[in-house]
Protein backbone atom coordinates (compact mmCIF):
# COMPACT_ATOMS: atom_id res chain seq x y z
CA UNK A 1 0.00 0.00 0.00
CA UNK A 2 0.94 3.53 0.46
CA UNK A 3 4.56 3.51 2.17
CA UNK A 4 3.97 6.96 3.45
CA UNK A 5 1.00 5.94 5.82
CA UNK A 6 3.01 4.38 7.41
CA UNK A 7 5.83 6.12 7.98
CA UNK A 8 3.33 8.64 9.53
CA UNK A 9 4.87 8.78 13.64
CA UNK A 10 3.04 6.79 15.74
CA UNK A 11 -0.05 8.71 17.62
CA UNK A 12 -0.26 8.39 21.72
CA UNK A 13 3.20 7.92 22.78
CA UNK A 14 3.26 8.03 26.53
CA UNK A 15 0.81 7.54 28.90
CA UNK A 16 -2.73 9.32 27.99
CA UNK A 17 -4.57 11.98 30.42
CA UNK A 18 -7.85 12.66 30.20
CA UNK A 19 -8.62 15.69 30.30
CA UNK A 20 -11.06 15.54 33.17
CA UNK A 21 -8.70 14.42 36.26
CA UNK A 22 -6.80 17.63 35.58
CA UNK A 23 -9.57 20.00 35.97
CA UNK A 24 -11.59 19.86 39.16
CA UNK A 25 -14.24 21.25 39.35
CA UNK A 26 -14.68 23.20 42.28
CA UNK A 27 -17.33 22.40 45.19
CA UNK A 28 -19.95 25.01 44.39
CA UNK A 29 -19.95 24.49 41.05
CA UNK A 30 -20.30 20.59 41.46
CA UNK A 31 -23.77 21.73 44.24
CA UNK A 32 -25.22 23.76 41.63
CA UNK A 33 -25.23 20.77 39.21
CA UNK A 34 -26.22 18.15 41.62
CA UNK A 35 -29.45 21.09 42.34
CA UNK A 36 -30.53 21.15 38.34
CA UNK A 37 -30.35 17.79 38.05
CA UNK A 38 -32.35 16.76 41.18
CA UNK A 39 -34.91 19.78 40.00
CA UNK A 40 -35.28 18.12 36.22
CA UNK A 41 -35.55 14.21 38.12
CA UNK A 42 -38.18 15.74 40.42
CA UNK A 43 -40.19 16.96 37.45
CA UNK A 44 -40.60 13.26 35.99
CA UNK A 45 -40.93 12.09 39.28
CA UNK A 46 -44.20 14.24 39.73
CA UNK A 47 -45.69 12.97 36.75
CA UNK A 48 -45.15 9.57 37.51
CA UNK A 49 -46.66 9.66 40.94
CA UNK A 50 -49.54 11.60 39.74
CA UNK A 51 -50.02 8.92 37.02
CA UNK A 52 -49.58 6.32 40.19
CA UNK A 53 -52.23 7.83 42.63
CA UNK A 54 -54.48 8.49 39.78
CA UNK A 55 -54.05 4.71 38.73
CA UNK A 56 -54.54 3.51 42.38
CA UNK A 57 -57.33 5.46 43.64
CA UNK A 58 -59.29 4.61 40.53
CA UNK A 59 -59.20 1.30 41.50
CA UNK A 60 -58.38 -0.01 37.98
CA UNK A 61 -62.15 0.81 37.10
CA UNK A 62 -61.00 1.49 33.58
CA UNK A 63 -59.39 -1.29 32.73
CA UNK A 64 -61.44 -3.64 35.38
CA UNK A 65 -64.67 -2.35 33.94
CA UNK A 66 -64.50 -0.98 30.28
CA UNK A 67 -68.02 -1.15 29.03
CA UNK A 68 -69.65 0.75 31.82
CA UNK A 69 -66.95 3.53 31.74
CA UNK A 70 -67.44 4.23 27.80
CA UNK A 71 -71.17 3.81 28.88
CA UNK A 72 -73.42 6.55 27.67
CA UNK A 73 -74.70 7.78 30.52
CA UNK A 74 -73.34 9.09 33.46
CA UNK A 75 -75.84 8.77 36.67
CA UNK A 76 -73.49 8.41 39.84
CA UNK A 77 -76.41 8.44 42.14
CA UNK A 78 -79.29 6.10 40.91
CA UNK A 79 -79.46 2.76 41.71
CA UNK A 80 -77.68 1.12 40.30
CA UNK A 81 -75.49 3.49 39.93
CA UNK A 82 -73.96 4.37 36.04
CA UNK A 83 -70.58 5.97 35.26
CA UNK A 84 -70.46 5.95 31.49
CA UNK A 85 -67.75 8.56 30.39
CA UNK A 86 -69.04 9.45 27.06
CA UNK A 87 -71.01 12.13 27.87
CA UNK A 88 -68.80 13.67 29.81
CA UNK A 89 -66.14 13.41 27.15
CA UNK A 90 -68.57 14.80 24.60
CA UNK A 91 -69.01 17.48 26.45
CA UNK A 92 -65.29 18.48 26.55
CA UNK A 93 -65.00 17.91 23.16
CA UNK A 94 -67.22 19.94 22.22
CA UNK A 95 -66.71 22.72 24.08
CA UNK A 96 -62.88 22.40 23.32
CA UNK A 97 -63.81 22.05 19.63
CA UNK A 98 -66.08 24.80 19.79
CA UNK A 99 -63.80 27.32 21.76
CA UNK A 100 -60.79 26.49 19.60
CA UNK A 101 -62.71 27.18 16.52
CA UNK A 102 -63.12 30.55 17.94
CA UNK A 103 -60.03 31.47 19.48
CA UNK A 104 -57.45 30.28 17.10
CA UNK A 105 -58.17 32.86 14.31
CA UNK A 106 -58.84 35.18 16.35
CA UNK A 107 -55.57 35.00 18.46
CA UNK A 108 -53.84 34.74 14.73
CA UNK A 109 -55.36 37.84 14.02
CA UNK A 110 -54.48 39.48 16.62
CA UNK A 111 -50.48 38.60 16.74
CA UNK A 112 -50.71 39.56 12.99
CA UNK A 113 -51.99 42.80 14.24
CA UNK A 114 -49.83 43.52 17.09
CA UNK A 115 -46.66 41.93 15.08
CA UNK A 116 -46.62 43.64 11.51
CA UNK A 117 -49.29 46.29 11.65
CA UNK A 118 -49.40 47.83 15.18
CA UNK A 119 -47.92 51.05 15.94
CA UNK A 120 -45.06 50.70 18.75
CA UNK A 121 -47.32 52.31 21.40
CA UNK A 122 -50.47 50.39 20.88
CA UNK A 123 -48.46 46.98 20.07
CA UNK A 124 -46.76 47.74 23.90
CA UNK A 125 -50.03 48.07 24.90
CA UNK A 126 -51.75 45.46 23.62
CA UNK A 127 -49.13 43.09 24.87
CA UNK A 128 -49.35 44.68 28.19
CA UNK A 129 -52.98 43.71 28.01
CA UNK A 130 -52.70 40.45 26.34
CA UNK A 131 -50.66 39.17 29.35
CA UNK A 132 -53.21 40.64 31.73
CA UNK A 133 -55.95 39.00 30.08
CA UNK A 134 -53.94 35.53 30.90
CA UNK A 135 -53.75 36.50 34.48
CA UNK A 136 -57.24 36.71 35.09
CA UNK A 137 -58.48 33.96 37.27
CA UNK A 138 -60.85 31.67 35.54
CA UNK A 139 -63.49 31.80 38.44
CA UNK A 140 -63.47 35.93 37.81
CA UNK A 141 -64.21 35.08 34.22
CA UNK A 142 -66.67 32.30 34.71
CA UNK A 143 -68.38 35.00 37.12
CA UNK A 144 -68.42 37.36 33.76
CA UNK A 145 -69.66 34.58 31.85
CA UNK A 146 -72.67 34.21 34.29
CA UNK A 147 -73.77 37.34 34.75
CA UNK A 148 -72.70 39.01 31.47
CA UNK A 149 -72.56 36.43 28.68
CA UNK A 150 -75.29 33.32 29.34
CA UNK A 151 -77.97 36.13 29.33
CA UNK A 152 -77.09 37.14 26.04
CA UNK A 153 -76.78 33.68 24.55
CA UNK A 154 -80.28 33.00 26.08
CA UNK A 155 -81.90 35.87 24.52
CA UNK A 156 -79.69 35.94 21.58
CA UNK A 157 -80.95 32.46 20.64
CA UNK A 158 -84.28 32.19 22.57
CA UNK A 159 -83.28 29.52 25.14
CA UNK A 160 -84.60 28.20 28.50
CA UNK A 161 -81.11 28.46 29.83
CA UNK A 162 -78.08 30.59 28.85
CA UNK A 163 -75.68 28.04 30.13
CA UNK A 164 -74.56 26.44 27.43
CA UNK A 165 -71.53 24.89 25.50
CA UNK A 166 -71.59 27.61 22.98
CA UNK A 167 -71.88 30.18 26.58
CA UNK A 168 -68.79 27.74 28.02
CA UNK A 169 -66.74 27.52 24.95
CA UNK A 170 -67.10 31.58 24.53
CA UNK A 171 -65.39 31.98 28.01
CA UNK A 172 -62.55 29.48 27.35
CA UNK A 173 -61.48 30.79 24.05
CA UNK A 174 -61.34 33.80 25.82
CA UNK A 175 -58.80 32.28 28.19
CA UNK A 176 -56.77 30.05 24.92
CA UNK A 177 -56.30 33.55 23.61
CA UNK A 178 -53.56 34.78 25.48
CA UNK A 179 -51.62 31.90 25.02
CA UNK A 180 -52.55 31.92 21.24
CA UNK A 181 -51.72 35.26 20.80
CA UNK A 182 -48.31 35.45 22.87
CA UNK A 183 -46.91 32.36 20.61
CA UNK A 184 -48.21 33.05 17.30
CA UNK A 185 -46.43 36.44 18.04
CA UNK A 186 -43.07 34.83 18.98
CA UNK A 187 -43.39 32.39 16.02
CA UNK A 188 -43.94 35.53 13.45
CA UNK A 189 -41.16 37.85 14.94
CA UNK A 190 -38.69 35.15 14.98
CA UNK A 191 -39.36 34.38 11.14
CA UNK A 192 -36.10 36.28 10.07
CA UNK A 193 -36.57 39.86 8.29
CA UNK A 194 -34.23 38.76 5.16
CA UNK A 195 -37.80 36.96 4.21
CA UNK A 196 -39.76 39.80 4.52
CA UNK A 197 -37.27 41.74 2.72
CA UNK A 198 -37.39 38.83 0.00
CA UNK A 199 -40.84 39.03 -0.89
CA UNK A 200 -40.97 43.10 -0.69
CA UNK A 201 -38.38 42.79 -3.24
CA UNK A 202 -40.41 40.96 -5.76
CA UNK A 203 -43.22 43.25 -5.21
CA UNK A 204 -45.55 42.03 -2.37
CA UNK A 205 -47.90 43.75 -0.50
CA UNK A 206 -47.76 43.79 3.36
CA UNK A 207 -50.33 41.59 3.28
CA UNK A 208 -49.45 39.47 0.41
CA UNK A 209 -46.15 39.15 2.41
CA UNK A 210 -47.78 38.09 5.57
CA UNK A 211 -50.18 35.66 3.56
CA UNK A 212 -47.80 33.89 1.55
CA UNK A 213 -44.44 34.14 3.60
CA UNK A 214 -45.15 34.83 7.15
CA UNK A 215 -47.53 32.85 7.91
CA UNK A 216 -45.95 29.86 6.07
CA UNK A 217 -42.42 29.92 7.89
CA UNK A 218 -44.25 30.62 11.24
CA UNK A 219 -46.41 27.54 10.56
CA UNK A 220 -45.25 24.94 13.32
CA UNK A 221 -45.15 27.92 15.87
CA UNK A 222 -48.20 28.37 15.03
CA UNK A 223 -49.46 24.88 15.64
CA UNK A 224 -47.85 24.74 18.81
CA UNK A 225 -49.29 27.98 19.86
CA UNK A 226 -52.74 26.26 19.28
CA UNK A 227 -52.55 22.75 20.78
CA UNK A 228 -51.05 24.19 24.00
CA UNK A 229 -54.60 26.77 24.11
CA UNK A 230 -56.03 23.71 23.39
CA UNK A 231 -54.70 22.03 26.08
CA UNK A 232 -55.51 25.37 28.61
CA UNK A 233 -59.45 24.59 27.24
CA UNK A 234 -59.11 20.91 28.10
CA UNK A 235 -57.88 21.42 31.46
CA UNK A 236 -60.23 24.56 32.89
CA UNK A 237 -62.37 23.82 35.23
CA UNK A 238 -64.00 26.47 37.23
CA UNK A 239 -65.01 28.40 34.32
CA UNK A 240 -67.36 25.41 32.32
CA UNK A 241 -68.24 24.42 36.13
CA UNK A 242 -70.01 27.73 36.24
CA UNK A 243 -71.43 28.15 32.86
CA UNK A 244 -71.62 25.37 30.71
CA UNK A 245 -75.07 24.18 32.08
CA UNK A 246 -73.96 20.73 33.68
CA UNK A 247 -76.05 18.77 32.04
CA UNK A 248 -74.16 15.63 31.77
CA UNK A 249 -76.01 14.50 28.41
CA UNK A 250 -74.72 13.97 24.90
CA UNK A 251 -75.02 17.23 23.24
CA UNK A 252 -77.03 17.19 19.71
CA UNK A 253 -76.10 21.15 19.95
CA UNK A 254 -73.47 23.77 20.87
CA UNK A 255 -76.94 25.39 22.81
CA UNK A 256 -77.26 23.12 25.02
CA UNK A 257 -75.82 22.66 28.19
CA UNK A 258 -73.19 20.30 28.74
CA UNK A 259 -70.75 19.09 31.56
CA UNK A 260 -67.01 18.48 31.09
CA UNK A 261 -64.85 16.26 32.72
CA UNK A 262 -63.06 18.39 34.74
CA UNK A 263 -66.58 19.75 35.75
CA UNK A 264 -67.73 16.80 36.77
CA UNK A 265 -64.66 15.71 38.99
CA UNK A 266 -64.65 19.61 40.78
CA UNK A 267 -68.52 19.12 41.39
CA UNK A 268 -68.91 15.88 42.85
CA UNK A 269 -65.81 14.97 44.50
CA UNK A 270 -66.56 16.57 47.60
CA UNK A 271 -69.78 14.18 48.03
CA UNK A 272 -68.13 11.30 47.48
CA UNK A 273 -66.80 8.40 50.03
CA UNK A 274 -63.28 7.56 49.65
CA UNK A 275 -63.10 4.36 47.66
CA UNK A 276 -66.77 4.00 46.84
CA UNK A 277 -67.47 3.65 43.29
CA UNK A 278 -68.44 6.95 42.58
CA UNK A 279 -64.81 8.22 43.98
CA UNK A 280 -63.02 5.46 41.64
CA UNK A 281 -64.88 6.81 38.57
CA UNK A 282 -63.78 10.16 39.97
CA UNK A 283 -60.40 9.24 39.57
CA UNK A 284 -61.03 6.91 36.17
CA UNK A 285 -61.82 10.55 34.67
CA UNK A 286 -59.05 11.75 36.17
CA UNK A 287 -56.90 8.98 34.23
CA UNK A 288 -58.85 9.79 30.36
CA UNK A 289 -57.68 13.61 31.17
CA UNK A 290 -54.43 12.89 32.45
CA UNK A 291 -53.97 10.93 28.45
CA UNK A 292 -56.18 13.45 26.69
CA UNK A 293 -53.46 16.40 27.95
CA UNK A 294 -50.50 13.52 27.45
CA UNK A 295 -51.31 13.40 23.89
CA UNK A 296 -51.91 17.01 23.32
CA UNK A 297 -48.75 18.05 24.59
CA UNK A 298 -47.21 15.31 22.37
CA UNK A 299 -48.33 16.56 19.83
CA UNK A 300 -47.31 20.14 20.14
CA UNK A 301 -44.04 19.25 21.42
CA UNK A 302 -43.34 17.56 17.61
CA UNK A 303 -44.68 20.46 16.29
CA UNK A 304 -42.20 22.85 17.99
CA UNK A 305 -39.45 20.49 17.33
CA UNK A 306 -40.37 20.41 13.60
CA UNK A 307 -40.29 23.92 13.70
CA UNK A 308 -36.31 23.88 15.01
CA UNK A 309 -34.88 21.38 13.14
CA UNK A 310 -36.64 22.76 9.41
CA UNK B 1 -26.13 53.75 -25.30
CA UNK B 2 -28.55 54.89 -22.87
CA UNK B 3 -27.76 54.23 -19.03
CA UNK B 4 -30.86 52.01 -17.48
CA UNK B 5 -29.88 52.85 -14.13
CA UNK B 6 -28.54 56.77 -13.51
CA UNK B 7 -28.27 58.65 -10.20
CA UNK B 8 -27.54 62.13 -10.36
CA UNK B 9 -26.38 63.82 -7.17
CA UNK B 10 -28.05 61.31 -5.36
CA UNK B 11 -28.23 61.31 -1.71
CA UNK B 12 -29.64 59.18 1.35
CA UNK B 13 -29.78 59.57 5.04
CA UNK B 14 -30.62 57.93 7.65
CA UNK B 15 -31.78 59.95 10.32
CA UNK B 16 -29.03 62.74 10.25
CA UNK B 17 -26.59 60.23 9.03
CA UNK B 18 -25.79 60.91 5.36
CA UNK B 19 -24.82 57.04 3.88
CA UNK B 20 -24.73 58.21 0.06
CA UNK B 21 -23.46 61.53 -1.09
CA UNK B 22 -23.62 63.11 -4.20
CA UNK B 23 -24.04 59.76 -6.01
CA UNK B 24 -23.70 60.17 -9.94
CA UNK B 25 -23.73 56.96 -11.79
CA UNK B 26 -24.68 55.06 -14.78
CA UNK B 27 -25.23 51.96 -15.33
CA UNK B 28 -25.33 50.66 -19.26
CA UNK B 29 -27.62 47.81 -20.32
CA UNK B 30 -26.41 44.60 -20.77
CA UNK B 31 -23.56 44.88 -19.08
CA UNK B 32 -22.22 43.56 -15.68
CA UNK B 33 -21.65 46.68 -13.21
CA UNK B 34 -19.52 46.09 -10.04
CA UNK B 35 -19.55 48.34 -6.96
CA UNK B 36 -16.74 47.92 -4.92
CA UNK B 37 -15.33 49.65 -2.14
CA UNK B 38 -14.34 49.33 1.81
CA UNK B 39 -16.57 48.22 4.42
CA UNK B 40 -19.64 50.56 5.66
CA UNK B 41 -19.18 52.75 2.38
CA UNK B 42 -22.56 52.64 1.20
CA UNK B 43 -22.82 49.78 -1.80
CA UNK B 44 -25.48 47.90 -0.31
CA UNK B 45 -27.72 51.14 0.83
CA UNK B 46 -26.81 52.18 -2.90
CA UNK B 47 -28.10 48.41 -4.25
CA UNK B 48 -31.00 48.91 -1.31
CA UNK B 49 -32.33 52.69 -3.17
CA UNK B 50 -32.38 51.09 -6.69
CA UNK B 51 -35.42 48.59 -5.55
CA UNK B 52 -36.48 51.56 -2.71
CA UNK B 53 -36.25 49.07 -0.26
CA UNK B 54 -34.85 51.65 1.86
CA UNK B 55 -38.39 52.62 2.19
CA UNK B 56 -39.02 50.42 4.92
CA UNK B 57 -36.15 51.75 8.00
CA UNK B 58 -37.56 54.92 9.42
CA UNK B 59 -36.11 57.76 8.89
CA UNK B 60 -34.60 57.61 5.49
CA UNK B 61 -34.56 60.63 3.45
CA UNK B 62 -32.89 61.09 -0.11
CA UNK B 63 -32.11 63.94 -2.68
CA UNK B 64 -31.33 64.01 -5.88
CA UNK B 65 -32.30 61.86 -8.65
CA UNK B 66 -32.47 57.76 -9.55
CA UNK B 67 -33.72 56.63 -12.39
CA UNK B 68 -34.27 53.51 -14.21
CA UNK B 69 -35.19 53.41 -17.76
CA UNK B 70 -37.10 56.24 -18.00
CA UNK B 71 -38.74 56.37 -14.71
CA UNK B 72 -37.52 58.54 -11.83
CA UNK B 73 -38.13 56.56 -9.07
CA UNK B 74 -38.22 58.54 -6.16
CA UNK B 75 -40.99 61.02 -7.52
CA UNK B 76 -44.04 60.33 -5.29
CA UNK B 77 -45.96 59.00 -8.69
CA UNK B 78 -43.77 55.92 -9.06
CA UNK B 79 -45.56 53.08 -8.46
CA UNK B 80 -43.37 50.31 -6.06
CA UNK B 81 -45.04 47.22 -6.70
CA UNK B 82 -44.42 47.81 -10.64
CA UNK B 83 -40.42 49.33 -9.86
CA UNK B 84 -39.84 46.46 -7.74
CA UNK B 85 -41.22 43.50 -11.16
CA UNK B 86 -38.52 45.63 -13.22
CA UNK B 87 -35.79 45.23 -10.82
CA UNK B 88 -34.81 42.25 -8.82
CA UNK B 89 -32.90 42.27 -5.83
CA UNK B 90 -30.35 39.15 -4.55
CA UNK B 91 -28.76 39.13 -1.27
CA UNK B 92 -25.81 38.43 0.53
CA UNK B 93 -27.07 35.16 2.18
CA UNK B 94 -29.76 33.32 0.29
CA UNK B 95 -33.26 33.65 1.58
CA UNK B 96 -35.64 31.49 -0.27
CA UNK B 97 -38.65 30.71 1.06
CA UNK B 98 -40.71 28.19 3.00
CA UNK B 99 -42.70 26.88 0.26
CA UNK B 100 -41.79 24.81 -2.64
CA UNK B 101 -39.22 25.68 -5.53
CA UNK B 102 -41.79 25.96 -7.64
CA UNK B 103 -44.25 28.42 -5.26
CA UNK B 104 -40.62 30.34 -4.63
CA UNK B 105 -40.07 31.15 -8.40
CA UNK B 106 -43.67 32.14 -8.90
CA UNK B 107 -44.30 34.47 -6.24
CA UNK B 108 -43.02 37.79 -8.11
CA UNK B 109 -46.03 36.91 -10.91
CA UNK B 110 -48.56 36.45 -8.24
CA UNK B 111 -48.05 39.88 -6.28
CA UNK B 112 -49.00 42.62 -9.11
CA UNK B 113 -52.43 43.22 -10.14
CA UNK B 114 -52.00 41.30 -13.96
CA UNK B 115 -51.07 37.64 -12.52
CA UNK B 116 -50.78 35.11 -15.42
CA UNK B 117 -52.77 32.17 -16.00
CA UNK B 118 -51.59 28.99 -15.24
CA UNK B 119 -49.73 27.40 -18.33
CA UNK B 120 -47.85 31.02 -18.31
CA UNK B 121 -46.96 30.81 -15.00
CA UNK B 122 -45.81 27.17 -15.14
CA UNK B 123 -43.89 27.73 -18.32
CA UNK B 124 -42.31 31.00 -17.01
CA UNK B 125 -41.42 28.97 -13.77
CA UNK B 126 -39.63 26.24 -15.10
CA UNK B 127 -37.97 28.87 -18.12
CA UNK B 128 -36.06 30.50 -14.78
CA UNK B 129 -35.21 27.57 -12.88
CA UNK B 130 -34.16 25.82 -16.91
CA UNK B 131 -32.12 29.51 -16.58
CA UNK B 132 -29.86 28.84 -13.54
CA UNK B 133 -29.69 25.15 -14.06
CA UNK B 134 -32.37 24.21 -11.25
CA UNK B 135 -33.97 22.30 -13.66
CA UNK B 136 -31.28 19.82 -13.91
CA UNK B 137 -30.47 19.87 -10.91
CA UNK B 138 -33.41 19.14 -9.34
CA UNK B 139 -34.61 16.37 -11.75
CA UNK B 140 -37.57 18.57 -12.70
CA UNK B 141 -38.80 18.01 -8.60
CA UNK B 142 -40.28 21.29 -8.04
CA UNK B 143 -42.51 20.23 -5.13
CA UNK B 144 -39.33 20.31 -3.30
CA UNK B 145 -38.89 22.70 -0.45
CA UNK B 146 -36.62 25.83 -1.39
CA UNK B 147 -34.95 25.71 1.71
CA UNK B 148 -33.75 21.82 2.03
CA UNK B 149 -31.70 22.63 -1.41
CA UNK B 150 -27.45 23.30 -0.94
CA UNK B 151 -26.59 27.05 0.13
CA UNK B 152 -25.69 27.51 -3.54
CA UNK B 153 -28.78 25.83 -5.01
CA UNK B 154 -30.49 28.05 -2.76
CA UNK B 155 -28.89 30.88 -3.80
CA UNK B 156 -29.50 30.18 -7.74
CA UNK B 157 -33.29 29.60 -6.35
CA UNK B 158 -32.76 33.55 -5.30
CA UNK B 159 -31.98 34.29 -8.50
CA UNK B 160 -34.21 32.44 -10.32
CA UNK B 161 -36.81 33.78 -8.51
CA UNK B 162 -36.52 37.35 -9.97
CA UNK B 163 -36.32 36.10 -13.23
CA UNK B 164 -40.04 35.14 -14.10
CA UNK B 165 -41.24 38.92 -14.25
CA UNK B 166 -38.51 39.54 -16.54
CA UNK B 167 -36.76 42.62 -14.65
CA UNK B 168 -34.50 44.75 -16.52
CA UNK B 169 -32.20 44.74 -14.25
CA UNK B 170 -30.41 42.73 -11.67
CA UNK B 171 -29.33 43.77 -8.69
CA UNK B 172 -26.68 41.49 -6.15
CA UNK B 173 -25.76 42.27 -3.24
CA UNK B 174 -22.76 39.60 -2.23
CA UNK B 175 -24.02 36.61 -4.04
CA UNK B 176 -21.16 34.32 -3.24
CA UNK B 177 -20.05 35.60 0.20
CA UNK B 178 -21.20 32.57 1.59
CA UNK B 179 -20.43 30.07 -0.80
CA UNK B 180 -17.18 28.23 -1.43
CA UNK B 181 -14.83 28.56 -4.64
CA UNK B 182 -15.95 26.38 -6.40
CA UNK B 183 -19.53 27.20 -5.90
CA UNK B 184 -19.05 30.86 -6.40
CA UNK B 185 -17.41 29.66 -10.08
CA UNK B 186 -20.75 28.02 -10.95
CA UNK B 187 -22.90 31.38 -9.78
CA UNK B 188 -20.05 33.97 -12.00
CA UNK B 189 -20.95 31.83 -14.67
CA UNK B 190 -24.65 31.90 -14.26
CA UNK B 191 -23.73 36.00 -14.26
CA UNK B 192 -22.19 36.11 -17.32
CA UNK B 193 -25.18 34.52 -18.73
CA UNK B 194 -27.70 36.36 -17.48
CA UNK B 195 -26.41 39.89 -18.96
CA UNK B 196 -27.60 39.31 -22.35
CA UNK B 197 -30.93 39.42 -20.98
CA UNK B 198 -30.97 41.79 -17.92
CA UNK B 199 -28.72 44.04 -16.10
CA UNK B 200 -26.72 43.37 -13.56
CA UNK B 201 -25.15 45.79 -11.01
CA UNK B 202 -23.47 43.60 -8.47
CA UNK B 203 -21.89 44.43 -4.88
CA UNK B 204 -18.69 42.46 -4.14
CA UNK B 205 -15.87 42.39 -1.37
CA UNK B 206 -14.06 40.30 -3.69
CA UNK B 207 -11.64 42.29 -6.25
CA UNK B 208 -10.78 38.90 -8.18
CA UNK B 209 -14.54 38.63 -8.76
CA UNK B 210 -15.10 42.35 -9.71
CA UNK B 211 -12.31 41.10 -12.17
CA UNK B 212 -13.88 38.52 -13.47
CA UNK B 213 -17.09 39.22 -14.14
CA UNK B 214 -17.57 43.35 -14.35
CA UNK B 215 -17.53 45.35 -17.47
CA UNK B 216 -17.97 48.37 -15.74
CA UNK B 217 -16.56 48.94 -12.35
CA UNK B 218 -17.50 51.67 -9.74
CA UNK B 219 -15.26 52.57 -6.48
CA UNK B 220 -17.15 53.95 -3.78
CA UNK B 221 -15.64 55.49 -0.52
CA UNK B 222 -17.55 57.26 2.18
CA UNK B 223 -20.68 57.60 0.81
CA UNK B 224 -19.03 59.23 -2.61
CA UNK B 225 -18.24 57.49 -5.59
CA UNK B 226 -14.44 57.83 -6.35
CA UNK B 227 -14.66 56.34 -9.84
CA UNK B 228 -16.36 54.77 -12.05
CA UNK B 229 -14.88 53.26 -15.42
CA UNK B 230 -14.32 50.22 -18.04
CA UNK B 231 -12.94 47.49 -15.41
CA UNK B 232 -10.05 47.16 -17.31
CA UNK B 233 -9.47 51.14 -16.86
CA UNK B 234 -10.05 50.65 -12.79
CA UNK B 235 -7.40 47.86 -12.38
CA UNK B 236 -4.69 48.90 -14.67
CA UNK B 237 -4.86 52.59 -15.22
CA UNK B 238 -6.28 54.09 -12.40
CA UNK B 239 -7.38 57.71 -12.21
CA UNK B 240 -7.76 58.40 -8.83
CA UNK B 241 -5.00 57.71 -6.23
CA UNK B 242 -7.37 55.91 -4.07
CA UNK B 243 -8.74 54.04 -6.84
CA UNK B 244 -5.22 53.19 -7.18
CA UNK B 245 -4.69 52.51 -3.01
CA UNK B 246 -7.53 50.41 -3.19
CA UNK B 247 -6.83 47.92 -5.98
CA UNK B 248 -3.44 47.68 -4.95
CA UNK B 249 -4.91 46.44 -1.41
CA UNK B 250 -3.24 49.35 0.87
CA UNK B 251 -6.52 50.30 1.85
CA UNK B 252 -10.09 48.37 2.28
N1 LIG C 1 -30.56 51.01 8.72
C1 LIG C 1 -29.52 51.82 8.95
N2 LIG C 1 -29.60 52.81 9.86
C2 LIG C 1 -28.56 53.63 10.09
N3 LIG C 1 -27.38 53.53 9.47
C3 LIG C 1 -27.22 52.57 8.56
C4 LIG C 1 -28.28 51.66 8.25
N4 LIG C 1 -27.84 50.80 7.30
C5 LIG C 1 -26.56 51.16 7.04
N5 LIG C 1 -26.19 52.21 7.78
C6 LIG C 1 -24.89 52.90 7.74
O1 LIG C 1 -24.69 53.38 6.44
C7 LIG C 1 -23.35 53.17 6.03
C8 LIG C 1 -23.34 52.39 4.74
O2 LIG C 1 -23.83 51.09 5.00
P1 LIG C 1 -23.92 49.98 3.88
O3 LIG C 1 -24.57 48.80 4.49
O4 LIG C 1 -24.54 50.55 2.68
O5 LIG C 1 -22.39 49.70 3.63
P2 LIG C 1 -21.71 48.60 2.68
O6 LIG C 1 -20.80 49.36 1.79
O7 LIG C 1 -22.70 47.73 2.07
O8 LIG C 1 -20.82 47.82 3.73
P3 LIG C 1 -20.47 46.27 3.75
O9 LIG C 1 -19.35 46.10 2.78
O10 LIG C 1 -20.02 46.04 5.15
O11 LIG C 1 -21.69 45.51 3.38
C9 LIG C 1 -22.64 52.46 7.17
O12 LIG C 1 -21.91 53.41 7.89
C10 LIG C 1 -23.74 51.94 8.01
O13 LIG C 1 -23.40 51.96 9.37
MG1 LIG D 1 -23.26 45.62 2.34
Amino acid sequence: MNPSVKRSPPRGKGPRVTLRATYRKPWSERLLEGGVHLAAWLCILFVVLILFFLARESGGLVFKDVFQVVGRYWRPISEPPQFGVLPLLAGSLLVTLTATAIAVPLGVGAAIYIGEFAPPQVREILKVSVEFLAAIPSVVIGFLGMIVLAPLVKSLFNLPTGLTALSASLMLAWMAMPTIVSLTEDALRSVPDTLRHGAYALGATRWQTIRRVLLPAAKPGILAATMLGVGRVIGETMAVLMISGNAARIPHSVLEPIRTLTATIAAEMGETVQGSDHYQALFSLGLVLFGITLVVNTIADRLVHRGETS
Amino acid sequence: MEPIVQARDFSLWYGDFQALIDVNLSVPPQRVTAIIGPSGCGKSTFLRSVNRLNDAIPGVTTSGSLSVGKTKIYEPSTEIVGLRREVGIVFQRPNPFPLSVYDNVAFGLQTGADVPDRDETSQRVVDALEEVGLMEDLGGDLEKKGTSLSLEQQQRLCIARCLPTQPEVLLMDEPCSALDPEDTERVERLIRKLKKTVTVVIVTHNLQQAGRISDICSLFHLGRVVETSKTREIFHNPQEKLTRDFITGRYG
